[in-house]
């Protein structure tokens, strides 16, 4: 794995939210890559296998983030995902590990759920 | 945290807005494709996109504002409410609010809460289902009533027109400024596509440095490549040198190694000019390519000033009560950011003009026999290494009869002068300063902001030329000819008696060689016919003060035509030395107010070149050919102006005001007295209230305008009352300043007085 602690690709369709969530994380110590939409997430995923964790979007033009997630997950189907929304009338059931609310207080639950998503997903 | 926040805030900021622009821009574009899904959609994010970043901001003002309107779009998106004419205001307004907190949030200071009213509105908007009985979006949203028509209103002529002025229309149309040419139906798409590339944020400083070392590179090299042109013939020189020597030194024993020494040395200098001089090209090429490259990073198209405009103009449009449609061409045309900063308000004010003066109304319109909706088109195009912006109406056109009026009330020429003047001269006096042909100076027409104004900005501070193309009941064009950019300028250098000096080339329009029999006698003077204009000729010589030789060696003449707005002038040179790219650089403080002198440049030999200030050119050439010009007295007795106010200190404040000034001013108490004083006497101004006992401000104004002596005399109306119903009732009883006291400071009273009567 590249970086101190691992790879993250970071998906949303407002590059301000990316880049922001991007600085965070890699304040954090995490390598982290970023997409535009679903089929720029793929490719990118594909180029850098040794990604650890995604976080996407939810509601994007083209793919849906859970849709991305779900085409990840079938060439690595134990990849952590974390799926970001607006609004918290989202149910993404067993689909993702957490589902992280863009609100007011994401700058300091980015870094809390990602560390906890990793920590689940930590080998023994 | 490690995170910032605030270092992001810039970004947050400016992403925000460009989000404001989208959202306007296509409000605009469902004025004309109502109901396209695509186009709501877009506006639906860019809402969305807002609250969301603005959440995570945690600029919770921002959130609940962009999250109303949010609501209002997504409701229009479905069909449940229709985007009506007065929704569409509330958006707007909304905008404008989000735009406000943007700004202060920018600033650094303490974001207010959400606006409450426009909040309630918005909400209110969301809920209220206005469709009678048809829930799916209908095919025309917005009421007759509109001011920017569907598509299909623009009559087929008008693209042809357009097509004819603009010859970059053929060129890829850039999707956010392409409004309405009659073959693009396609609705604007959000500009969405650019945002893939990558982009750096650049300090726009460090940015400005770049281009001015370029711009002194450029400079440079054209020296350099001149040197080594130099090197090049004393290279040559010297070859004939070592080839004579050789032939002298055969007969003589011994020099022959001395010549061959002196040719091998030969040799290896023709060598390392060689070398030298394929350097010099291949710098040129790069040197070219590399102010080109450095020129385009501060380029932006202007689409980013004509889209703002598109929204300008319906909302004043609107508030004129005209019925227009508003065309944009050529918006991917790139120019300077320096300029597009600048030409943003030249140009809202060009367009007020045309609203105030050029466009009738729907009923005058039609008695013209003309389509009851007006046209104004803005479009631009590359021009010979300039940029030409032309803004066009279908309007009246300029009144030379009018202009003429208006110069002798204002006593700017008597009247003698003015019936002399050409039709040309007289319709450039709408670029004197206080001239205005407007029958009112309202809220709209920019109080004490004339063209006068437009055209400092255009040709002092941008070093461009305005010109206007008129004819009467058919409408008028402004032409706007701007270079490229601000930091390397094409310039002509001419000589005149040894002296040189340098003529932008955005106001050059022709440069002639012809025999001096071509110029012929005019009253006194010269002139030359050039496609069946007569353009006068001055000598550059006479005009700079300079000793000319009468009669030159030859019979030829040489002839740079420089234009200021219609007018141009022939000016005659000794030499047209080449055109240049220099880098020029402003004149230092202590010389600033020379008036011929608009900057210098440095040439090659590290001389001084003054480049010349090409209306001043004019205005000598005219003094030369008429010693006399005759000003009408200003200023030899001072003013009377009456104030007419029923309150004892209102009166006496603008009293005050007026004869720190140096008027003289007498006051009356209501209109009654004020209209008995005015039998009596002849005042040169009045200033008068509109609500006061016995006779009001507008039966004042009314009854002195029926009265001959004062049909021309102008009459401000000082006022409370800012409803539009006021201000038209104001502009039909004759005032000429419409002043709402609110709005009310003693520079502005000032500025309209000296407007009106100098």
């Amino acid at each position: 794995m590249s970086g101190e602690k691992g790879r993250i690709l970071m998906v949303d369709d407002d590059p301000f939210v990316v880049e922001m969530l991007a600085i965070i994380l890699e304040a954090d110590g995490y390598e982290v890559s970023t997409a535009e939409n679903g089929e720029d997430a793929l490719a990118k995923f594909t180029a850098s296998p040794d990604t650890g964790l995604i976080i996407s979007d939810m509601n994007m033009p083209g793919m849906t983030g859970l849709e991305l997630i779900g085409r990840i997950r079938a060439c690595n189907a134990s990849l952590p995902a974390i799926l970001l929304t607006g609004t918290d009338d989202v149910d993404p059931g067993q689909e993702v590990d957490e589902y992280l609310l863009k609100d007011e207080n994401i700058q300091d639950n980015i870094s809390l759920s990602v560390e906890r998503v990793l920590a689940r997903h930590a080998p023994e | 945290m490690a995170f910032d926040q605030s270092k992001f805030l810039a970004r947050f900021v400016e992403e925000a807005r460009e989000h404001c622009l989208r959202i306007s821009a296509g409000l605009l574009d469902l004025e004309h494709s109502s109901g396209d899904v695509e186009t709501l959609n877009s506006l639906f994010r860019s809402a969305h996109t807002i609250k969301g970043s603005s959440r995570m901001m945690k600029l919770v003002a921002i959130t609940e504002l962009s999250h109303h309107m949010e609501d209002v779009l997504d409701a229009v998106r479905g069909g449940k409410v229709s985007l009506s004419a007065s929704l569409a205001d509330l958006l707007f307004r909304a905008v404008d609010a989000l735009s406000a907190m943007l700004d202060t949030v920018a600033a650094g200071a303490q974001l207010p809460e959400a606006p409450k009213v426009l909040c309630g509105e918005l909400s209110t908007a969301a809920r209220t289902s206005d469709i009678q009985g048809d829930v799916s979006p209908p095919p025309h949203l917005m009421p007759p009533a509109v001011v920017l028509a569907p598509i299909e209103a623009v009559p087929v002529e008008v693209s042809e027109a357009v097509s004819a002025v603009s010859p970059i229309q053929e060129s890829e149309p850039n999707a956010a400024s392409s409004v309405t040419t009659a073959d693009d139906t396609r609705p604007a798409k959000p500009t969405g596509k650019v945002r893939q590339m990558d982009y750096l944020r650049i300090n726009a400083v460090k940015l400005d440095d770049v281009i001015r070392l370029m711009g002194e590179i450029v400079s440079e090299q054209g020296k350099f490549r001149r040197q080594v042109w130099r090197l090049h013939e004393i290279e040559r020189a010297t070859e004939r040198f070592m080839v004579r020597l050789a032939e002298s030194c055969r007969t003589q024993e011994g020099s022959v190694e001395l010549a061959e020494a002196g040719a091998a040395i030969h040799q290896s200098l023709r060598l390392a000019m060689r070398s030298m001089s394929d350097t010099v090209i291949m710098q040129d090429h790069l040197v070219g390519d590399l102010r080109e490259t450095s020129l385009s990073l501060s380029m932006l198209p202007l689409s980013t000033v004509f889209d703002t405009l598109r929204r300008t103009v319906r909302d004043l449009a609107r508030e004129h009560g005209k019925d227009i449609d508003f065309v944009v061409n050529g918006g991917e045309t790139e120019l300077d950011r320096k300029i597009i900063e600048r030409i943003g308000d030249p140009l809202i004010h060009m367009i007020r003009n045309s609203l105030d003066h050029g466009l009738e109304n729907p009923e005058e319109r039609k008695a013209a026999g003309k389509p009851a909706k007006g046209l104004l088109t803005l479009s631009a195009f590359y021009d010979g290494g300039c940029v030409t912006i032309a803004l066009s109406d279908d309007g009246k056109g300029v009144s030379a009869e009018r202009i003429r009026q208006k110069a002798l009330s204002k006593r700017l020429y008597d009247a003698d002068t003015l019936a002399h003047m050409s039709r040309s001269e007289i319709t450039n006096l709408i670029f004197l300063p206080g001239f205005s042909t407007s029958p009112i100076i309202t809220d709209l027409s920019g109080r004490g902001v004339g063209m006068d104004v437009v055209r400092k900005n255009i040709v002092d501070d941008l070093k461009g030329t305005i010109i206007i193309d008129t004819k009467e009941g058919h409408g008028t064009t402004f032409f706007l000819r701007l270079p490229l950019n601000l930091a390397v300028f094409q310039l002509f250098m001419v000589s005149v008696n040894g002296f040189v000096c340098a003529l932008p080339a955005t106001s050059i329009a022709k440069m002639l060689s012809v025999h001096k029999d071509e110029i012929i006698d005019i009253v006194h003077k010269q002139a030359i016919r050039v496609q069946e204009q007569i353009i006068p000729v001055e000598s550059l010589a006479a005009i700079l003060g300079r000793p000319c030789e009468t009669e030159g060696h030859t019979d030829e003449r040489l002839l740079v035509i420089v234009r200021d707005g219609s007018e141009m002038l022939g000016l005659m040179v000794d030499e047209i030395l080449g055109r240049e790219e220099m880098v020029v650089k402003p004149l230092p403080g202590h010389l600033q107010n020379l008036r011929l002198v608009s900057c210098v440049t440095i040439d090659e030999e590290n001389s001084i070149v003054n480049v010349l200030h090409v209306p001043e050119l004019f205005r000598l050439a005219r003094e030369l050919a008429a010693p006399a010009p005759t000003h009408a007295p200003a200023g030899e007795s001072r003013a009377t102006i009456l104030v007419v106010d029923d309150s004892f200190n209102t009166r006496e404040i603008e009293k005050s005001i007026l004869e720190a000034y140096g008027y003289f001013v007498i006051t009356a108490s209501d209109g009654q007295e004020a209209l008995e004083m005015a039998r009596d006497q002849m005042y040169d101004l009045v200033i008068t209230d509109v609500e006061m006992p016995r006779l009001d401000g507008f039966s004042l104004t009314e009854r002195l305008r029926n009265d001959d002596r004062y049909r021309n005399i102008p009459i401000i109306i000082v006022t409370s009352r800012e409803k539009d119903e006021d201000k038209k009732r104001g502009i039909t009883v004759g005032a000429d300043a419409y002043i709402v006291k609110g709005a009310f400071d003693q520079s502005n009273l000032l500025e309209t007085v000296k407007n009106l009567i100098g």
